[in-house]
């Protein structure tokens, strides 16, 4: 994932990739704790925050939205969970839990 | 000084606790609510140990959240990371399930999912609430020798010191396969060893498809009666049988499966009794009401003294050899031959230590 798409404050940037969970997982969830499980057996355990992201990518969602989101959620700006977004998105992608898909407008365009 | 606490106390405890655990969800008209318990810390160690090995831990996550387990808060946390193993080893079983499923069905293999992960997804309000330690597969006489073979192709061995295949087709239950990571994974002929493994053969029961997907894949049960059917045949005659076995048996009937169609299917093949103590240990272990059409019938099933010594071997959990010679009163002479030789020639070969896993 390239860092971002550069949207900010509310406005989801057309054009930007959107990620949301893989549907071929095997989870547990409760409360605050999700276990996933990948068809390569690769086990993947979310706690705390992590959830709140997880449950928002339940839906094809760009970085921008996503931050939006747990923007609004925690009560704090955009600009400083960023960063963390950014690389938690990157690691669920690195660990095969999510998938990155274009966004439909794009998709239209190049239709 | 530390004191160590009485281990009359401890006993009580874990018992009592083991209980509230086993009955945690059950509506009250059929387990009315006991008072919160208490347990101390030093006993709270080995009262997760005991749902960790039952695969209750899910139960106790529940039942410490609820106040039935009373418990401080550090407890609470150490239930949870019990949890965070158990969800690890279910998510990483089903995807090996998928895997295995996608080879099965492609080899056109007759076979159906049986016990925990169909239980969890299928019979208990979330999957969370049931943990497992293996996968268990029932397959289809016709598919046996395919499947094993398939199983042998994707890296899966029999335990040593099995019964030859031949002996297992006619009188066995199964064979237990193991993959280089430590995965097991338990075919299943027939729901017991011996007397009533032979006469309850599964195939009469419904397998179907379309109700449980695990990871997108469609993925074969037993319909809910014969998953009742099962879970009996597994509390009266299983190994290492603790309270889930007898809760998942409760649940199934707490969730509506149609045990007088299990009890005229087991009728049919003399194997009601079976169904019958399953229930009957059930009401007593949980502590039941007996205000239940279910142990009405079960407390009318009365089995004759063959039926009663069978049940017995299974019940006190007598060696492998004990519980296949149950078969012999049902088997015509020249085929009590074909049981009782293998098991000699198995018996003289093996050491006498390994004698009982087989």
């Amino acid at each position: 994932m390239s860092g971002g798409d550069g949207a900010s404050g509310g406005t989801a940037a057309v054009g930007s990739p959107r990620f949301r969970q893989r549907e071929d997982l095997c989870r547990r969830e409760l409360d605050d704790l999700v276990v996933l499980g990948t068809l390569g057996c690769r086990v993947v355990t979310l706690e705390g925050t992590a959830v709140d992201m997880w449950t928002a990518l339940a839906s094809p969602i760009t970085v921008a939205e996503l931050v939006d989101d747990l923007s609004r959620r925690y009560g704090t700006p955009a600009d400083t969970i960023r960063p963390a977004v950014v690389d938690a998105v990157e690691r669920l992608l690195d660990d095969g839990v999510v998938i990155g898909e274009p966004h439909p407008e794009v998709m239209n365009a190049e239709g | 000084m530390k004191v160590e606490p009485d281990p009359q106390i401890v006993t009580e405890q874990l018992e009592r606790a083991g209980l509230v655990v086993a009955r945690h969800g059950l509506p009250a008209p059929l387990a009315p609510p006991f008072d919160p318990l208490p347990v101390d810390p030093e006993i709270f160690g080995a009262v997760r140990a005991a749902a960790e090995f039952d695969r209750t831990s899910g139960l106790l996550w529940r039942a410490v959240h609820s106040g039935e387990v009373v418990v401080d808060e550090s407890c609470a946390e150490l239930v949870r990371d019990d949890l965070r193993r158990g969800f690890a080893a279910a998510v990483q079983m089903e995807a090996k399930l998928v895997s295995l499923a996608g080879a099965l069905d492609s080899r056109g293999v007759e076979w159906a999912l049986l016990k925990g992960p169909a239980l969890a997804h299928l019979d208990y309000p979330d999957p969370t609430w049931r943990l497992f330690g293996d996968i268990d597969l029932l397959i289809g006489g016709v598919s046996w020798s395919s499947a094993l073979e398939l199983l042998g192709e994707l890296g899966l061995a029999r335990q040593h010191g099995e019964l030859s295949d031949r002996f297992t087709r006619r009188f066995g239950k199964g064979a237990t396969l193991i993959d280089p990571d430590g995965f097991e994974v338990d075919l299943h002929l027939r729901f017991a060893e011996g007397r009533f493994g032979i006469l309850g053969d599964p195939s009469g029961l419904r397998m179907t498809r379309g109700v449980l997907r695990i990871a997108g894949r469609d993925v074969p049960v037993l319909d809910r009666t014969g998953r009742l059917v099962h879970a009996a045949f597994h509390a009266a005659l299983g190994g290492f049988r603790r309270y889930r076995a007898f809760r998942d048996v409760v649940q199934l009937l707490v969730v509506g499966a149609d045990w007088e169609a299990a009890a005229d299917w087991a009728g049919d093949r003399r194997v009601d009794v079976v169904l019958a103590a399953a229930f009957e240990e059930a009401w007593q272990r949980l502590r039941l009401d007996p205000g239940h059409p279910a142990i009405d019938w079960a407390r009318s099933i009365v089995p004759d003294r063959a039926e009663q010594r069978a049940l017995e071997v299974f019940a006190t959990e007598q060696p492998y050899r004990s519980k296949v010679r149950t078969a012999l009163p049902i088997l015509p002479v020249h085929r009590r031959i074909g049981l009782l030789a293998p098991l000699l020639v198995h018996k003289l070969r093996r050491p006498r230590a390994a004698e009982d896993e087989v």
